[in-house]
C-alpha cells in the first residue's frame, strides 16, 4: 500500500503518535486547531475526546488555571471537535488564579419573585482579547424565563454585566455555543 | 536526624568525585558504546532501575539498550547529572516533628528552592540551545525509552515552545509528516477554523 511505502520512507526518528500528543497536549488550543491541518493522523488525535481531555488536564494544570466547580468540561472539548455534544464525563476542574477566589458578584435583575431557577457557567478562552472569561448565566421563575449574564474577565478580574439571554437557559442544558463579538467563544454547560 | 525515608543500604555520593569508590553501573548502546555510570544517575532512568532490582541480575554486566545511540545516551546522562546536582541543592524535607530549629532552618531551604529553580532554569535552556530538531526528537526517543520522566516532560515541553507560533507546514517538516490531505480536505479544516488562523507566523 502506498500509505506503508510513505510510512517506511520516514527517517527513523520520527516520533510515535502518543509522544506527538504529549507534545501538543502543551499546546494551547488555537495551535491545535491549526494543527488538525497536518494530517489525517493528527487531525484524529486532535479530535479523539481522550486527547481532548488530557490535553485539559495538562495544558491547563500548565496555566495555573482551573475551574473550582463541577463543571463539565465542553469549551474546549467544543473547540476541538466543532460539534457541540455533552460529554459523557463530569469534569472537575479548579479555578484559582494566583491563589484568588472569583470576585463576588451579586444578582441584578430586578425581578420581584427574584426566584433562580438555575445558574449555569460557561468557561472559554476569548481568543480577541487573549483572556480567559467565565460567564454566569441566571435564569429567573418569570413568565419568560428572563435571565441575567454576568462576565468575568481574568486579565481585569472583574465581573460585568452583559446582555441577556432572550431566552432561559434549561438547568440541564447541553452545551450552547455563544459565538458573540466580543468573547470569540464560550460554552455554556449546566452543574 | 535520620532520614526516615532512605531504604537504600547503599547511599551513594551524588557527585562521584575522580578515585571516590561509587558504585557505578555499565550500559552499552545500540551502537556499541560502553557507558559506565555512576549509580544514583543510572537509577534515574525507570528502564535501569527495574532492570537492576531485580536481585537475580548481576550489575557487572554490561546492560544492553538497543534502542538508544551513543550520542544521545552521553547527552541523557548530562542532563540526568546535572539534574540530580540541582535536586542536592535543596535539603530535604523535615519531618512531621519538626524542632523549631529545624523549623527556622526551613527558611533556608526557600532560599536553596529557589536558587534551584533558577539554576534548572539556566541548565534547560542551555541543554537545548544548539541542538538540531533531529536531535531533539532523538533524545525524546531516549528519554521515553528510557523512561526518564523529568527529561521527557522537559523536552516535550521544550518541542511543544519551538512549534507554536510557527506555521503547519513548519510542523510537518519538524516531524517528518507529509501532509495526506486533498486540497478540497485542507480548504475545508481551513474554513471551518478561519478565526483561528489569525496572526500566526507563515513559517
Amino acid at each position: 500500500m502506498e500509505k506503508n511505502e510513505k510510512q517506511r520512507n520516514r527517517s527513523l526518528s520520527n516520533l510515535p503518535l502518543d509522544l506527538i500528543g504529549s507534545i501538543l497536549s502543551r499546546l494551547p488550543v488555537q495551535c491545535l486547531l491549526q494543527l488538525k491541518r497536518v494530517c489525517r493522523a493528527w487531525r484524529d488525535l486532535i479530535s479523539n475526546p481522550k486527547f481532548a481531555k488530557y490535553h485539559l488536564e495538562h495544558f491547563i494544570i500548565q496555566e495555573k488555571l482551573m475551574l473550582m466547580e463541577r463543571l463539565r468540561y465542553l469549551v474546549h472539548y467544543d473547540m476541538l471537535n466543532s460539534v457541540v455534544e455533552e460529554p459523557d464525563y463530569p469534569v472537575t476542574l479548579v479555578l484559582s488564579i494566583e491563589s484568588r477566589e472569583l470576585p463576588e458578584s451579586p444578582i441584578e435583575f430586578p425581578t420581584c419573585s427574584r426566584k433562580c431557577l438555575s445558574t449555569v457557567y460557561g468557561f472559554g478562552y476569548d481568543s480577541f482579547a487573549d483572556d480567559y472569561k467565565l460567564v454566569r448565566v441566571v435564569t429567573f421563575a418569570t413568565e419568560r424565563f428572563e435571565t441575567e449574564v454576568k462576565l468575568y474577565s481574568l486579565g481585569t478580574n472583574s465581573w460585568k454585566r452583559i446582555e441577556d439571554f432572550p431566552y432561559g437557559v434549561p438547568n440541564k442544558s447541553d452545551g450552547i455555543f455563544v459565538n458573540g463579538r466580543s468573547s470569540s467563544l464560550v460554552g455554556i454547560f449546566g452543574e | 536526624m535520620a532520614n526516615g525515608e532512605n531504604q537504600n543500604p547503599n547511599p551513594n555520593p551524588i557527585e562521584a568525585t575522580p578515585g571516590a569508590a561509587a558504585r557505578t553501573i555499565t550500559l552499552k548502546t545500540a551502537d556499541g558504546e560502553i557507558f559506565e555510570v555512576e549509580e544514583a544517575v543510572a537509577m534515574e532512568f525507570g528502564t535501569v532501575k527495574s532492570f537492576f532490582e531485580d536481585d537475580a541480575v548481576s550489575a557487572t554486566k554490561p546492560m544492553p539498550l538497543p534502542n538508544v545511540s551513543g550520542s544521545a545516551l552521553s547527552r541523557v546522562i548530562t542532563y540526568c547529572r546535572r539534574s540530580l546536582e540541582i535536586r542536592s541543592m535543596i535539603p530535604p524535607a523535615t519531618s512531621e516533628d519538626a524542632t523549631a530549629a529545624e523549623a527556622v532552618q526551613g527558611e533556608g531551604d526557600l532560599e536553596a528552592e529557589k536558587a534551584a529553580k533558577q539554576e534548572r532554569k539556566e541548565f534547560e535552556a542551555e541543554f537545548l540551545k544548539d541542538e538540531s530538531n533531529e536531535d531533539v526528537k532523538e533524545l525524546i526517543l531516549a528519554a521515553n525509552y528510557l523512561n526518564i520522566k523529568e527529561l521527557l516532560d522537559f523536552l516535550c515541553r521544550s518541542v511543544a515552545l519551538r512549534i507554536q507560533n510557527k506555521s503547519v507546514e513548519y510542523a510537518r517538516k519538524f516531524f517528518g509528516i507529509e501532509g495526506d490531505y486533498t486540497p478540497e480536505e485542507e480548504a475545508q479544516i481551513r474554513q471551518e477554523y478561519a478565526w483561528a488562523f489569525e496572526g500566526v507566523d507563515e513559517d
